[in-house]
């Protein structure tokens, strides 16, 4: 039976599920929000790693003049490292961000079900997957939300918010109240491939990765052409090269699966670039080479 | 615009160039003979006009609007080139011009004709980047499928225009939103680019959305677009 969550505590317990970028960023950004945020990786020593990571890109912030020393402090303090699953029973709110693989996440929440007080809210950053599907593999459809974060998640403000058909609408409030609580602007979407923004993002990204494979452009004038005319903060490329070509490729398989539409098929030139090593500012190389793989944000 | 470097190149003005208006200041720039660059601008380019430009002039460039530079230029099955480059200054139907400039270039274009242009529009302030002679080029082969798929997400009732605009803005950075931008270029700008890149490639995310069409139709009836 699914029990309607408790109302949330000020400031929840949070707990961030992946280690990866992605998980990295909403952990920074819930901790810095003041919640106490518990951070569990399956590898655990992506933990240990993560928590450097965060050490870092806080120390950069307070070094910017972004964050003052006593916050930066405070939020580090506030981390709770786990090294199992049983670790995250006293989370109000569990945001999972592991990657883009049903069975992997259901797998998962069947775990966490058994571990979690039945009024914690389970959450999913998926970018593709559909909020319904893995609210009915939770075991606590009423109880589950999509959150999605926009990478990187600790500095860009905006959580697409989604409800999948059996989400409860004292669920919603709460997450969208969380989301407010941190200070991130959640807007709700509807249950669809790839929400709002990877609807838009992952084919436009497609296109551009073709004009490079089809040698109209290279990706220095691409992106610069996409900056200078249409005044994106970054480029295609790059931002293909931080999210990572490991990533694109698992989200156009993903979303291609879903949804058959050509635009979204893995161009093969990412194929050929993951299987060369070169998943993008991570390892050094993608469509550009980097000197630095530190979390973004963090450097200098 | 730094006006006190005098770049060595000509203008052939065709007249309503999209790139530089009357007033433009580059223009100001050009000298009034003895050069061996000519910019060719305007609508009415005509093949005869740039044979006659390029056995005069060392570099050519020539001012496209939609169309690829291998519509003024005969076809060789992939060994095109020259001396000739095209050119256009990237703006959204009528708004405001950017600085970006996109050169196209073909398989065996010389390099010192690449170099030239490179320096004449870079002297001028302005951001070239180089292409090949695609339907498109780059920035429309890139944003026209988005505003699309942004005019058929309004019809699929994926969000409403303001939760569009601001979804994409904040979790992208991107300055505007594409609702925000067509209401600005219009929607028959936006039909027309599509439409010539559609006729030219037939991908269909380049076919022009229904409300694109649909901005036509009432033109083509007198009404307001």
């Amino acid at each position: 039976m699914t029990v309607s969550p408790d109302p949330m505590p000020a400031p929840p317990t949070v707990a961030v599920i992946g280690c990866g970028t992605m998980g990295i960023g909403i952990a920074i950004v819930a901790a810095r929000g003041g919640c106490p945020t518990i951070i569990y990786d399956a590898d655990r020593a992506r933990v240990s790693k993560a928590l450097a990571e965060i050490e870092m890109f806080l120390a950069g912030s307070v070094k910017r003049g972004k964050l003052d020393p006593q916050t930066a402090t405070d939020t580090l303090a506030r981390f709770i490292l786990a090294s199992a699953i049983s670790d995250l029973a006293s989370a109000d709110l569990v945001i999972e961000a592991i990657f883009e693989d049903i069975a992997a996440k259901a797998d998962l929440y069947g775990a966490l079900n058994r571990v979690c007080p039945s009024g914690t809210v389970f959450a999913s950053n998926t970018s593709t997957l559909s909020i319904t599907r893995l609210a009915a593999a939770s075991g606590r459809p009423e109880n589950f939300v999509g959150l999605h974060f926009c990478l990187p998640a600790q500095l860009m403000k905006l959580v697409e918010v989604t409800p999948g058909l059996r989400t409860s609408a004292e669920t919603l409030t709460r997450s969208r109240t969380f989301c407010e609580a941190v200070g991130q602007i959640p807007i709700e979407t509807k249950d669809r491939p790839g929400f709002i923004l990877n609807h838009f993002a992952i084919p436009l990204n497609n296109r551009a990765i073709r004009l490079v494979e089809q040698g109209v452009a290279t990706a220095r004038d691409i992106d610069l052409a996409m900056k200078t005319a249409m005044g994106f903060p970054m480029g295609p490329l790059e931002l293909v090269d931080l999210v990572g070509l490991d990533t694109q490729e698992r989200l156009c398989d993903t979303f291609f699966s879903i949804t058959n539409d050509p635009a979204l098929a893995c161009p093969p030139l990412v194929r050929q670039m993951v299987a060369a090593g070169w998943l993008g500012k991570k390892s050094g190389r993608g469509f550009y080479e980097y000197s630095s793989s530190a979390t973004f944000g963090a450097e200098g | 615009m730094n006006s006190s470097a005098k770049l060595s190149f000509l203008i052939i003005d065709t007249g309503n160039s999209r790139s530089f208006d009357e007033a433009d200041p580059f223009r100001d720039l050009a000298s009034s003979g003895g050069s061996d660059v000519a910019i060719i601008l305007g609508s009415d380019m005509t093949s005869g006009l740039i044979q006659i430009a390029q056995a005069s002039f060392v570099t050519v460039l020539v001012e496209l609007q939609t169309e690829c530079l291998s519509a003024h230029i005969p076809d060789n099955f992939g060994r095109e080139g020259g001396n000739v480059i095209g050119f256009s200054r990237y703006r959204l139907g009528n708004s405001t011009l950017t600085k970006l400039v996109e050169l196209v270039v073909q398989p065996e274009t010389d390099d010192a004709a690449k170099a030239a242009a490179v320096a004449i529009f870079e002297s001028a302030g302005l951001v070239p980047v180089t292409c090949r002679d695609m339907p498109g080029r780059i920035v429309d082969r890139l944003i026209r499928p988005y505003f699309n798929q942004a005019l058929t997400a309004l019809d699929e009732g994926l969000a409403d225009a303001d939760q569009l605009d601001r979804a994409l803005t904040l979790g992208l950075g991107y300055r505007r939103g594409p609702i925000d931008l067509m209401r600005e270029s219009g929607l028959e700008a936006h039909f027309h680019v599509t439409d010539a890149i559609y006729r030219a490639i037939g991908d269909v995310a380049y076919l022009p959305a229904r409300r694109a069409q649909s901005a036509i139709d009432r033109r083509r009836r007198g009404e307001h677009p």
